[in-house]
């Protein structure tokens, strides 16, 4: 939305502008504004809009609109929120301002808000929301009714509501729809589904978004262990948690943590400047190591003409592998706890047919270009294309072996496994692959 | 579990727990079964239930099972079927089959207007289950409107609000409707809500659908008339598939399918592998011009994957970068790239610098090795600043390229760029070395 507004008009005309801008784009410009700014246009959009639009700003400005707010309008604000927005806004401030924010919240609100920021944060429910509404088993249609539209809140999420019994157990779910379509004299237990998906409060995110997205819900339960309802997952939330956990894990892949497209060039490098150090370092390290070849790499110089093929090889392979396990373990495929038999033997010959597929290949590849274009060295071409041959395969193997098993081990000892792409993992296939390299050719021709 | 069932040939248990099993989970188990006992299922499942199923096995299995069906029962089927779901089954099947099914499915059918869509254009994954009502009808009748067509729906948590030639003025959440007391009219209520385009490319609606929060996207054409909406899960489904699409395509890796034999999936894994086996041509005849200064000099060479690796790394960042801006056609791909050629001289610049000092102190500690660490160091350190800060170059002109010629830049750019960084690469290198060494 590219859009400049002009704030040279009056409050009822810039009222008027404000209107058809919706909130997440009034989200986008705050950021650009000035301090005056900001201030009419928080006086000018309405509760509603501002409290959309505040769950879209980061926390820093998040803190900046609170100065311009009045603690009455604050109050407002807080009580509009949804409970997960509010939760997420106090986890992300600093400790230190948590306090002053306690004090507009209700009574009730913050013990809610105790009580989400208790759960860990890789747990279904540190994204569940508490806004929600509940109908007892035995409650009239009418009743039912009466409690989605005329004492709901502005923020409830009304598109399902959960039936529960005289012990507070959850029995059932009954869509809007049904209810407002269904007769008067149905009884509830007619019209709700009873064998429907939940999550418990202490599995997973994961789980909580398989669930969601499998099953296709716009929201589903959170119970605790006793089977009451605690809360609920949105499939808005679903949606943005998986969002930035792809985002996430395609950065990591592409190294380039955190991208942010509006960030500048130096803020760019000041990012990437670790990782690429990192691998600058470690590689220089090989280098001082590979010195010990020096002698061999004077003597067959042929060697440095499929030193880049050797480690691209390599490192390719493990990549395909290492993606290939890392998808797996995200759609759960992969279970953390028992080691994926099935997963790990078929990239394993996948590795392997591969691995020595190329060999051959690089050994045709390698005596051919040497017969065609000799060099200095005294060696015959298929020598040198049998070092290949024989660097090739066992290199690529291994790098296939690492791709598997290294994210399999980050995610059992709770690590992300897309940290696996790193550059160090890059490093350990290079040593690996020219120590194997030019030792097999000492050996062979000193 | 449905394996055993079948076999044990219970016809009242079958179909009792063929009635209860969520369509996903059926669709999971039924992937596993033969085809006699695929046709067991068949033959005790209801017509609804067999819809359903068939919606949430992948496109081409639920083709196939599609195909198992005479003419009349597809008809059937896709009828119950949502239109986007079965707008892509029926893409997947043969061509004279589709274009039966079709014919059969007469002139109206939403399908039908589907099917017309590009898969990447927004139109292609519409659904027309929702309610539209007139901005001037008073919020009861609306709300009657709702009650009365509420089950034909996918959902009504947004009523849509359009006028009487079916163009678009906005939407209303079921909630806002429910409270509103009357006499007052729809358009009173109306909120501000976000609208699409049906050809818009699919991944802006995705990424808009996020942004704004919202369960339900309307569509409109470019005459304003609503087409059609997007549902949350539909979107999500679509989103899941493009991301995993993406990051197989930065991992070289083809679209992976499931069960597919260990020996069928490493062949399908060869290409990209064999292309790296065809790129090394070109770098081992750059190698082989400067045989001689790498003979004299033969430390050049372990620092060889240190400047390669650089350069590599860099080129995959831009290329990230740039990919996901193509991706979801953002404005700015210049500006960009000019900022990650100014990130490319910048990072070049320091890590250049590490090179050159860490070079030099390993090189005087190793005095055998080399008589003239300065210059070693030095044509290190540069070579890489060089390489470095052009990565990003060839990074960002490639897919671009690839782009404007209607290829698939995800797809083809990782040869191209490896082969042109790498070759340059070992030209600036072995080219400053033979310059500055080249005497010794």
């Amino acid at each position: 939305m590219k859009r400049r507004i002009n704030f040279k008009h009056n409050d009822e005309q810039l009222k008027k502008i404000f209107k058809p801008i919706l909130a997440y784009d009034l989200a986008m410009l705050y950021p650009k504004l000035d301090d005056d700014e900001r201030r009419r246009m928080l006086s000018l959009i309405g509760l509603d809009k501002m409290t959309d639009m505040f769950v879209e700003l980061d926390s820093d400005d998040q803190l900046d609109v609170l100065t311009h707010l009045e603690d009455q309008k604050k109050k407002s604000l807080f009580r509009n929120m949804q409970s997960d927005d509010l939760k997420e806004f106090i986890e992300d401030i600093d400790e230190s301002h948590r306090p002053e924010i306690y004090t507009f919240l209700s009574k009730v609100k913050a013990k809610t808000m105790d009580l989400l920021l208790a759960y860990e944060e890789d747990t279904a429910a540190s994204i569940m929301s508490t806004d929600y509404i509940t109908v007892h088993l035995d409650d009239t249609i009418k009743q039912a009714t009466d409690k989605v539209i005329k004492e709901s809140k502005e923020q409830d999420y009304i598109d399902t509501v959960f039936v529960l019994n005289d012990e507070d157990h959850i029995v059932g779910m009954v869509d809007i729809k049904d209810l407002i379509i269904a007769r008067s004299n149905t009884h509830l237990s007619k019209i709700m589904f009873d064998d429907f998906q939940f999550v418990y409060a202490d599995e997973s995110i994961e789980k909580a978004i398989q669930t969601v997205v499998d099953y296709d819900r716009n929201a589903i339960p959170v119970l605790d262990a006793d089977d009451h309802l605690v809360g609920i997952v949105t499939a808005d939330d679903v949606f943005d948690e998986i969002i930035e956990a792809t985002e996430s894990d395609y950065q990591k892949m592409a190294l380039i943590s955190d991208h942010e497209p509006s960030s500048t060039a130096w803020e760019r490098s000041k990012k990437r400047l670790p990782w690429l150090m990192v691998s600058v370092v470690l590689n220089l390290l090989i280098a001082s190591f590979l010195s010990i070849f020096e002698a061999t790499l004077a003597e067959v110089t042929a060697l440095v003409l499929f030193q880049p093929l050797i480690l691209g090889m390599a490192g390719n392979i493990g990549t395909q592998s290492l993606a290939v396990t890392i998808l797996g373990i995200h759609k759960n495929e992969l279970d953390s706890q028992n080691i994926p038999k099935d997963h790990v033997i078929k990239e394993l010959f996948v590795g392997l047919l591969n691995s020595v597929l190329l060999g051959l290949a690089a050994f045709v590849f390698v005596t051919t270009f040497l017969s065609l274009f000799p060099t200095q060295g005294g060696q015959l071409p298929y020598q040198v294309g049998l070092v290949v041959l024989l660097a090739i395969s066992s290199s690529m193997f291994i790098s296939a072996l690492m791709g598997v098993y290294v994210p399999i081990l980050f995610h059992r000892f709770k690590q992300d496994p897309a940290a696996a792409s790193g550059p160090i993992m890059t490093t350990i296939n290079d040593v690996v692959a020219l120590v194997i390299y030019f030792g097999i050719a000492t050996l062979a021709f000193l | 579990m449905l394996k055993q069932l079948i076999e044990q040939n219970d016809i009242t248990v079958l179909k009792a727990f063929l009635e209860d099993i969520h369509a996903h989970d059926l669709a999971e188990l039924f992937t596993d079964l033969t085809q006699e006992e695929k046709d067991q299922v068949y033959a005790h499942l209801s017509s609804e239930k067999l819809a359903e199923l068939v919606s949430y096995l992948e496109t081409e299995e639920a083709a196939d099972v599609l195909a198992d069906f005479d003419l009349e029962k597809q008809v059937e089927l896709v009828e119950m079927m949502e239109p986007d779901d079965a707008a892509d089954i029926i893409l997947e099947l043969e061509k004279d089959e589709q274009e039966e099914l079709l014919e059969k499915l007469g002139e109206d059918s939403e399908v039908k207007e589907l099917i017309h869509y590009d898969e990447d254009e927004t139109g292609s994954a519409m659904t027309n289950l929702f309610i539209v009502v007139d901005p001037h009808m008073d919020v009861k009748q609306a709300t009657k409107k709702v009650m009365k067509e509420a089950e034909d729906v996918e959902s009504i948590n947004t009523i849509f609000v359009a006028d009487e030639n079916h163009h678009y003025i906005g939407a209303i959440p079921l909630k806002s409707l429910l409270k509103a007391k009357t006499p007052l009219e729809v358009q009173e209520i109306i909120d501000d809500y976000p609208v699409a385009h049906d050809q818009d490319p699919i991944s802006k609606t995705i990424q808009a659908i996020r942004n704004y929060g919202i369960y339900e996207m309307p569509v409109v054409n470019d005459e304003n008339e609503l087409l059609g909406m997007i549902t949350l899960d539909d979107a999500l489904d679509i989103y899941q598939e493009e991301a995993q699409e993406d990051f197989e395509k930065l991992a070289a890796l083809p679209e992976t399918e499931e069960d597919m034999s260990p020996l069928k999936t490493a062949l399908h894994r060869l290409p990209w592998l064999l292309i790296l086996l065809a790129i090394s041509l070109p770098i081992a005849l750059v190698t082989r011009q400067f045989e001689h200064v790498l003979a004299a000099v033969a430390i050049l060479v372990v620092f060889q994957p240190l400047i390669l690796d650089s350069a590599g790394n860099v080129a995959t960042q831009t290329l990230a970068v740039t990919l996901q801006m193509l991706a979801s056609h953002e404005k700015g791909v210049w500006k960009n790239a000019f900022k990650e050629i100014s990130t490319g001289v910048i990072n070049g610049l320091a890590i250049g610098l590490v090179a050159f000092i860490m070079t030099n102190v390993f090189a005087y500690l190793n005095t055998s090795l080399t008589t003239e660490p300065l210059l070693i160091s030095f044509v290190v350190g540069f070579s890489l600043w060089l390489t470095v800060a052009l990565a990003p170059l060839v990074a960002f002109i490639i897919p671009v390229t690839l782009h404007a010629m209607k290829l698939d830049p995800a797809a083809a750019s990782g040869p191209f760029i490896t082969t042109v960084i790498d070759v340059a690469a070992l030209f600036i290198y072995f080219g400053l070395a033979t310059f500055m060494l080249g005497g010794i």
